[in-house]
């Protein structure tokens, strides 16, 4: 009677055996027929192989999330070379999938310039939707380093108004004093990115990207009075605009984002 | 790299003028013989605004530039084409508008005229090619006169 038991448990712990492997080895490398032949413990199980095969379990691995907060200090370095501009931007993304981050970005921007000729305020907010995709492909899941390239939306809302001007003619002599009032528009543009980031410390980021900017709709160098800065975007007088950012950010981590491998088809096996 | 970045992006409009501010009305001079016409050389040429300074004093030219007055909507010029010829006075009256020319430069004024009236002592006759007058650089002459001299 103990013989039996044990012959039972022997055949049952084989065949699961035989069961597991026949899961696993498809998977990596095509079965040869010398290999077949030799594999006595399929032989035992030819039961089991009229049975239909299940589904073979996709590929599930996590990679690190969160939302990455930052801000843009290039805008600081422009108030250098443009000291009629102040310009804050914050900057932010989120990961979605492995390669694909929401992004987006909020700031709001001064002008205030005056010569001979005419003194200028100006002030407005602006927001940009966008993605960014990662081209960088990755040695560790855990590596968050990222060459990326992005899309954004861009939306402005600005005041701008000229207190005071003068118009100068030499034949009459003429001193023109005027003003324009307070104005309010709104611009739409379009942005392109190429950029990188690096995790300098741990979930403390560097990047920098440039990005061609295309404006939609918004005011044009055909008004009477274009706004010299549209918030966001650049020279109020350009269609287009080249930029550049700098930011530094932080990365709250708010778990991880489970990547979801779909598993190979199997090769038709050779008859 | 970010040092060429930062000068390709960050560009002071404001600190050079690049543009001319003056808006000066062009006037081309064609001669017209029998049908016949052609852009002429008018020997001695005397232009000004009435009660203002010479803009041309018996200059050899065939087309001349005028500034329009910024703080009136009409404007009066004298001129004189050669010196046997009788003097003409020719009025313009126009719409005034100033104009954000570049951060740069400032305002300009910009006219557009309604209508331009001479009399024809020695003019023949006027065409209105272009009423906006937005820049001096304009090669299309706003005003052709024609004189049958």
């Amino acid at each position: 009677m103990i013989q039996r038991i044990l012959l039972y448990i022997l055949v049952f712990s084989s065949s699961c055996i035989a069961a597991r492997a026949q899961v696993k080895k498809p998977a990596l490398t095509p079965i040869d027929s010398s290999v077949r032949a030799a594999d006595t413990t399929a032989r035992k199980n030819v039961a089991e192989k009229k049975k239909p095969v299940p589904a073979l379990p996709d590929s599930i691995y996590e990679v690190p999330g969160g939302i990455r907060i930052g801000i843009d200090i290039s805008r600081f370095i422009l108030k250098v070379f443009q000291p009629y501009r102040t310009d804050v931007s914050f900057a932010g993304d989120m990961r979605i999938k492995k390669d694909l981050y929401l992004a987006a970005e909020l700031g709001f921007h001064s002008t205030s310039h005056s010569d001979s000729n005419y003194t200028y305020k100006g002030n407005g907010i602006f927001t940009t939707v966008g993605v960014d995709w990662n081209f960088l492909q990755k040695i560790s899941n855990k590596e968050r380093y990222m060459i990326y390239g992005g899309i954004r939306y861009g939306f402005a809302h600005l005041n701008y108004e000229a207190p005071s001007y003068t118009i100068y003619d030499s034949y009459w002599g003429d001193k023109l004093p005027g003003s324009f009032p307070k104005t309010s528009v709104n611009a739409h543009w379009v942005e392109l990115i190429l950029g990188l980031k690096a995790e300098v410390l741990k979930n403390f980021f560097l990047g920098w990207s440039i990005r061609e900017k295309i404006k939609v709709s918004g005011p044009s160098k055909d008004l009477a009075f274009p706004p010299i800065v549209i918030p966001g975007f650049g020279s109020g007088t350009k269609g287009s605009q080249f930029d550049w950012q700098y930011t530094v950010s932080y990365c709250i981590p708010l778990g991880n984002i489970k990547v979801h491998v779909p598993r190979k088809a199997e090769p038709p096996k050779r008859r | 790299m970010l040092f060429l970045l930062a000068a390709v992006a960050c560009d002071d409009e404001t600190k050079f003028c690049d543009q001319a501010l003056n808006t000066d009305l062009h006037m081309r001079f064609i001669r017209d013989s029998a049908g016949f016409t052609r852009d002429t050389t008018m020997a001695q040429v005397t232009l000004y605004a009435l009660k203002m300074d010479s803009i041309y004093r018996k200059q050899a030219v065939s087309d001349v530039f005028l500034s329009l007055s910024p703080v009136a909507d009409s404007s009066r010029f004298y001129l004189k084409v050669d010196s046997i010829s009788d003097p003409d006075t020719i009025t313009f009256r126009y719409k005034r508008a100033p104009h954000f020319v570049s951060p740069g430069c400032g305002f300009a004024t910009f006219f557009n005229l309604d209508t331009v009236i001479s009399t024809n002592n020695t003019i023949q006759s006027l065409l209105i090619n272009q009423k906006a007058i937005t820049s001096t650089t304009n090669d299309t002459a706003h005003i052709t006169l024609y004189f049958g001299i």
